[in-house]
């Protein structure tokens, strides 16, 4: 059996690393585009520092927006299927530039999706703004993902056309600045393709799957989807899986872990606004093959919003919560009858679906 | 019965050590400049300190305060940030003392202290390199700190002192900038309070209690304690906490579903640095009066470094446990106002009732 890693052709494509002046950005609205590169900062702490040359967007006048376009193009264009997300990453130079955005009603930060070539059909999603608590701020200057499934309409915000998720062609991001103060500053980094990435392989012996192959395949494209606090904690963005059926043969077995599904975007008390997706969507997918095993020892799965927890596949594989998990807040609760739940706690869950 | 707070006197801030108004000095080489609003905390002053110190010479900001007795509960908390180019070209690492804070007992300073490394360049504190850290010290432990000098009395601390060294081999020229945002010392938060059952107090109260008063008051918001963090039903908690007084005010506690994790003892794993805690400093206590009543339904409770959970006080107040998970304790103790209903208790140590 070969060592655990994430299933080839699941996870992040990346569309554009948005750094050094990529080709293909244009600067259509009032405001600035300036590619940082912190060898070039000087006394530190301007608010312009930056790790790695990202690039930067600033605004200054009143009520002026920013907006710049890059092809998506054609690889990594179709956002049809289930569970296809389009996902980047951003962050406001500081405190301060969080203050100087304008609202989430305003759309202080926001991502504009264009289809079919042209400027006509889009569907547009907030994810920032002054009166936002964005995911990182308690960590604050942390670049934070932004999560958007095209194909709901529950979270987004101004539309025109008829939107085409399976040719998404321009994406276009626009800061508002509040109207009074300094000029904002906002960075954007990296922008992905993704669908859930599965874990596979495993030996059985001392390197079965873990939860850290998860942890260390998003930090080789500083795909920062798993944010952890503490040890053991890690608040989970995206859908994920283990186990393709059988056709890699896999074995997990890990120990006390901590998820949590984000919450979903939330115009109202504004503490979630980086995730555009519905319930059950987010959550995690074991698909058993014949030899399969998965261990989950005292685990604890939860959510705000409901997400799902499904064990499928063959049922000669098993499937284990033992010794003290908590499974709790689950939506769509699916177990076929290789799933075994020992000396563990379900509770607030949804109706369990067995099969 | 009153509504709910944090009870005066505890969880505050015994002395808040803002250092642009208490006893800035320079002992390094380097020049420290007080600098307000660097935009990186728009709410609070905050403090630089620059240099363009190309030795290895440590350059050190002090603070001097009335004399602090830190051989109790007491801790010392610190939070600072960096710009992140400063971690990742300038300090050394953590095994040459990239940053250091030295607690100093007597009047005269750089005699009797003693001396934790927090941080450094290969040090990635969880996952935020650009972020605020939370320093919580127990004084009066020697198991992670970084030696004495002299003869160090936990019980007469009169100085603080950060120090920094830089890596020639990376950087030469570029100044630093570090600024020390609140420094305080810490005694356990206590929640009391809460009137009906409709209105109990509940864990977001313990959130929304600010050291001293920030912007708005509110840790979740106001962008300036760091001693909770949330994602979602988790909640990370660096500070010692407790519920009730043992009846001096009434208590009603209800509340659902939080995910706390403790956190892990600095040094056990690789560049986590910033809690230099001891196993069963940091927990939750309970601590009833007659008529008190607290419900935790569906909480989750763990942390890599063991930590207390405690229900002590009357046995007549009542303490219940719904559907809970509680992993990893270390001390476990219960009166028989304790009770545990549908609930899990797992990898924990011994169980003490009384």
């Amino acid at each position: 059996m070969a060592a655990a890693s994430i299933k080839t052709g699941t996870g992040q494509v990346l569309i554009d690393d948005l750094e050094n002046a990529p080709p293909g950005f244009q600067n259509t609205g009032a405001g600035s585009i300036a590619i940082i590169d912190n060898a070039s900062i000087s006394g530190g702490g301007s608010g312009s520092s930056d790790d790695a040359g990202r690039l930067g967007c600033t605004v200054a006048q009143v009520n002026s927006a920013l907006t710049w376009d890059i092809d998506a193009g054609t690889p990594t264009a179709d956002y049809s299927a289930d569970k296809t997300y389009f996902i980047f990453f951003c962050r406001p130079a500081s405190l301060l530039g969080i203050q100087l955005l304008a609202t989430i009603a305003n759309d202080g930060i926001e991502a504009k999706l264009y289809t079919d070539g042209g400027r006509t059909n889009f569907r547009s999603y907030v994810c920032g703004g002054n009166d936002a608590v964005p995911p990182g701020l308690p960590r604050l200057e942390q670049y934070f993902a932004v999560v958007v499934n095209p194909r709901q309409t529950t979270t987004r915000d101004d539309i025109g056309g008829t939107f085409n998720d399976a040719s998404v062609t321009e994406v276009e991001w626009r800061i508002i600045h509040l109207g009074t103060g300094s000029s904002a500053l906002v960075y954007f980094s990296k922008t992905f393709k993704y669908t859930p990435m599965v874990l596979i392989g495993g030996d059985g012996a001392s390197a079965d799957g873990v939860w850290q192959d998860f942890l260390d395949h998003a930090a080789t494209d500083e795909f920062r989807v798993f944010r952890q606090q503490g040890e053991k904690e890690f608040m989970v963005q995206v859908p994920i899986a283990i186990g393709d059926n059988g056709t890699n043969a896999t074995e997990f077995d890990d120990t006390g872990i901590s998820i949590e599904f984000a919450p979903l975007f939330d115009a109202t008390t504004k503490k979630t606004v980086n995730i555009h997706a519905e319930i059950n969507e987010l959550g995690l997918v074991l698909d058993l093959g014949t030899s399969d095993s998965y261990t989950f020892r005292g685990w604890t799965f939860n959510s705000i919003d409901k997400y799902e927890m499904i064990v499928k596949g063959n049922t000669a594989g098993t499937c284990k919560f033992q010794e003290g998990c908590l499974l709790k807040g689950i939506g769509t609760f699916q177990m076929n009858a290789g799933a075994q739940i020992i000396d563990s706690q379900v509770s607030q869950c949804d109706e369990l679906i067995l099969n | 019965m009153a509504a709910a707070a944090i009870k005066s006197g505890t969880g505050t801030i015994v002395e808040n050590l803002w250092i642009a108004t208490t006893g800035l000095t320079e002992t390094g080489s380097g020049s420290i400049t007080t600098r307000l609003n660097q935009g990186l905390n728009a709410a609070q002053s905050a403090v630089s300190s620059d240099s363009a110190n190309s030795t290895e010479t440590p350059m050190a900001v002090r603070d001097s305060f009335t004399t602090q007795d830190l051989s109790g509960d007491r801790m010392v908390v610190i939070h600072f940030v960096n710009a992140v180019y400063a971690i990742l070209d300038i300090y050394q690492t953590v095994a040459n003392a990239g940053i250091e804070i030295r607690l100093h007992s007597g009047a005269t300073p750089n005699v009797n202290y003693r001396s934790f490394i927090v941080g450094g360049r290969n040090m990635l504190p969880i996952a935020a390199r650009e972020s605020y850290i939370a320093v919580v010290i127990n004084a009066d432990q020697t198991t992670t700190y970084n030696g004495d000098t002299g003869t160090f009395d936990s019980s007469d601390v009169q100085h603080i002192e950060i120090l920094w060294v830089r890596d020639t081999a990376v950087k030469t020229s570029l100044p630093t900038i570090f600024l020390i945002q609140r420094q305080f010392f810490l005694d356990p938060y206590l929640l009391i309070g809460g009137t009906t059952p409709d209105a109990a107090a509940t864990f977001q109260d313990l959130l929304d209690y600010e050291p001293n008063g920030g912007a708005s008051g509110n840790i979740a918001t106001d962008g300036l304690a760091r001693l909770f963090e949330e994602q979602g039903d988790q909640v990370f908690v660096k500070a010692p906490i407790g519920i009730g007084d043992g009846g001096t005010n009434t208590v009603r506690f209800d509340d659902s579903g939080k995910i706390l994790e403790f956190p892990i003892q600095a040094g056990v794993v690789t560049n986590n640095e910033n809690m230099h805690i001891l196993e069963n400093d940091l927990g939750l206590e309970v601590n009833l009066g007659a008529s008190d009543t607290v419900d935790l339904r569906n909480y989750s409770f763990g942390g890599e470094t063991k930590y207390y959970l405690k229900v002590i006080g009357n046995t007549s107040g009542r303490c219940t446990f719904t559907s809970c998970q509680i992993k990893k304790t270390g001390t476990f103790e219960f009166k028989a106002g304790a009770e545990f209903i549908d609930s899990i208790i797992t990898n924990c140590d011994e169980m003490i009732l009384n």
